[in-house]
């Protein structure tokens, strides 16, 4: 049971040791700076004085508690960079990289159903996904830790589960268009500048009126909306990026049942 | 027993397959029986891999239908792999796995397969488990590729160019294999390019050209229908024209009384001919399939 996951996590471990050292590191070093901010005005009147335009992309200036600066800084731009990129690379090398190398053809010729390979292949980015916040989450605690700050761990959780389905969502973009495409050139182009373009969008909608409109067709809005890290899980967002990944899927394995396998 | 010989295994019916605007595989027709060894043969691009691809449920053809073991090869390609083992030319395995991992993960996905089963097709193919296949070279991944589709005892065989890569040994160890497989009644499809390869493991060969079937043969009708190649010494030259008008009788070069050509008749009618003329000496060489393989490889329709 679940043969390919196992071999598929066995497969990545090291990689994914170093993606979750590396989140881990950064929200640590990013967060012990936090005392830093609170005490120093500089930084808000830096904030103040920055066009909105450009205010929309660095984030607010609600950073004087934990839950705001982990929301506002840490979750603002640093971590869903880290985390997105790692769950598109992830989405691209189980389906269209597999296919690209020949892997999924070969494995495929055993006997194991489409359905059960994607089904397989997708927990195997979910677990992924989870193990890097595993290191997202100790990471917020260890920098707790150090600067000898307490925090909600409800709320803690909260960000870490958030951001998590935000990489889940936005892995699945990946993921569906390597399954419904099996190229990886295109599969891996077009994740990148549909989940980069909704993060562009969704970051400057507040400064421009224009794009005002368009922020709710992000993946970004609904993670970023709820500010977990200050106000908890809103659960009809979280449901919402649920809903996105689970018709992405499907679509995916819509397309993947019947096509040609390329190599 | 005759029954058991009537069973089709592999069926392709007017299968034809396109690619944009090349045609692979145009209206293929062809059966594959319970127990038969098949030969399928055509030059690079002929449509030999599009047509296992398919037979695997790899690729899905345009038109046609592809059945194995009476089930859509496409649709129930989960259910009939429980019986097939796949090799193909140079099969893209797990690299990061060491050979034992990546058999294991395969004997999983079978169901299981008991792990001394594995470890007596290493040493039947002399074949080291223990290192990661990123190392081995192309004929020791083969190798893997070969235990991999046939541990778990499969009913069919699909190979697609399977030996690229054995040394002799194991290239005779392989067609000890192949001929197993046959003695127990299980069916093999081997696909090459090279006739010598597979001539003396098939019950039949199947010669594919730009994604026709061109010929359909036994080995023993191939050999009857291959030109023999003939030397004959005459102690009249005269008698070299007689000799040129009999039947079958083709590509003669003659030196005075000394004649070379290949014959493609009936051996009975050139002996009784040849007879009448004043032969001093007549060797007939074995058929040369491989130019009559050439033969197919070249004609045109």
């Amino acid at each position: 049971m679940f043969a390919i996951v196992r071999t598929s996590l066995y497969q990545r471990r090291w990689s994914l040791l170093a993606w979750s050292i590396g989140a881990l590191f950064m929200v640590w070093l990013t967060l012990i700076f936090y005392p830093s901010f609170t005490k120093d005005d500089s930084l808000s009147q830096l904030m103040n004085s920055l066009p909105q335009q450009l205010r929309g992309l660095v984030g607010t200036d609600n950073f004087k508690t934990v839950g705001g600066y982990l929301d506002t800084v840490v979750f603002n731009l640093r971590v869903p960079m880290v985390v997105v990129t790692m769950a598109i690379i992830f989405g691209i090398n189980l389906t269209s990289g597999s296919e690209d190398r020949g892997t999924l053809s070969t494995l495929l010729a055993q006997s194991v159903s489409r359905s059960r390979v994607l089904t397989e292949k997708f927990i195997t980015l979910i677990i992924s996904i989870l193990v890097v916040h595993i290191g997202v989450f100790v990471g917020i605690w260890s920098a707790l830790a150090t600067i000898h700050y307490s925090y909600s761990l409800n709320h803690s959780i909260a960000i870490t589960f958030t951001s998590f389905m935000l990489a889940v969502s936005c892995g699945s973009v990946a993921f569906a268009l390597g399954m419904l495409s099996g190229k990886k050139g295109l599969s891996s182009g077009l994740a990148t500048i549909i989940v980069f373009g909704c993060y562009l969008i969704n970051s400057l909608a507040p400064s421009v009126a224009s794009l005002n409109g368009a922020q709710k067709f992000t993946l970004f809005y609904y993670f970023t909306e709820q500010s977990a890290a200050s106000n908890g899980v809103d659960w009809s967002y979280s449901a919402v990026l649920a809903i996105i990944t689970a018709v992405l899927i499907f679509i995916g394995w819509a397309m993947f049942r019947h096509r040609d396998i390329e190599v | 027993m005759l029954k058991a010989m009537k069973q089709p295994v592999i069926q392709l019916h007017d299968v034809t397959k396109r690619f944009g605007s090349h045609i692979a595989v145009h209206k293929l027709n062809l059966t594959i029986q319970k127990g038969e060894v098949v030969g399928f043969l055509g030059p690079n691009g002929a449509g030999k891999t599009t047509t296992i691809r398919m037979i695997m449920g790899q690729i899905g053809p345009h038109d046609g239908n592809v059945t194995i073991f009476g089930q859509d090869a496409a649709e129930h390609a989960a259910q009939i792999h429980k019986k097939v083992g796949y090799v193909g030319g140079d099969m893209a395995l797990e690299d990061s796995l060491t050979g034992m991992q990546y058999l294991q993960f395969v004997a999983r996905l079978h169901g299981g397969v008991n792990k001394r089963t594995i470890t007596e097709l290493a040493h039947r193919f002399d074949c080291d488990l223990h290192k990661k296949i990123r190392t081995l070279s192309r004929g020791n991944r083969q190798k893997i590729a070969l235990i991999s589709a046939v541990m778990h005892n499969p009913d069919l065989l699909v190979l697609d160019e399977p030996s690229s890569g054995f040394d002799p040994l194991i290239q005779a160890e392989f067609n000890k294999l192949i001929l197993q497989y046959k003695q127990d009644g299980k069916t093999v499809f081997i696909s090459s390019h090279i006739l010598s390869e597979v001539e003396h493991l098939c019950d039949r060969l199947v010669f594919i050209r730009e994604g026709k079937v061109v010929k359909i043969s036994s080995l023993e009708e191939l050999e009857r229908h291959a030109l023999k190649r003939l030397k004959v010494v005459f102690d009249d030259a005269r008698d070299v024209e007689h000799f040129r008008a009999i039947p079958g009788v083709e590509h003669i070069a003659s030196d005075g009384a000394r004649v070379v050509c290949r014959f493609g008749g009936s051996l009975q009618e050139l002996l009784r001919k040849t007879a009448m003329l004043s032969v001093a000496d007549i060797t007939i060489e074995e058929a040369d399939l491989e130019e009559l393989f050439m033969q197919y490889y070249r004609r045109q329709d």
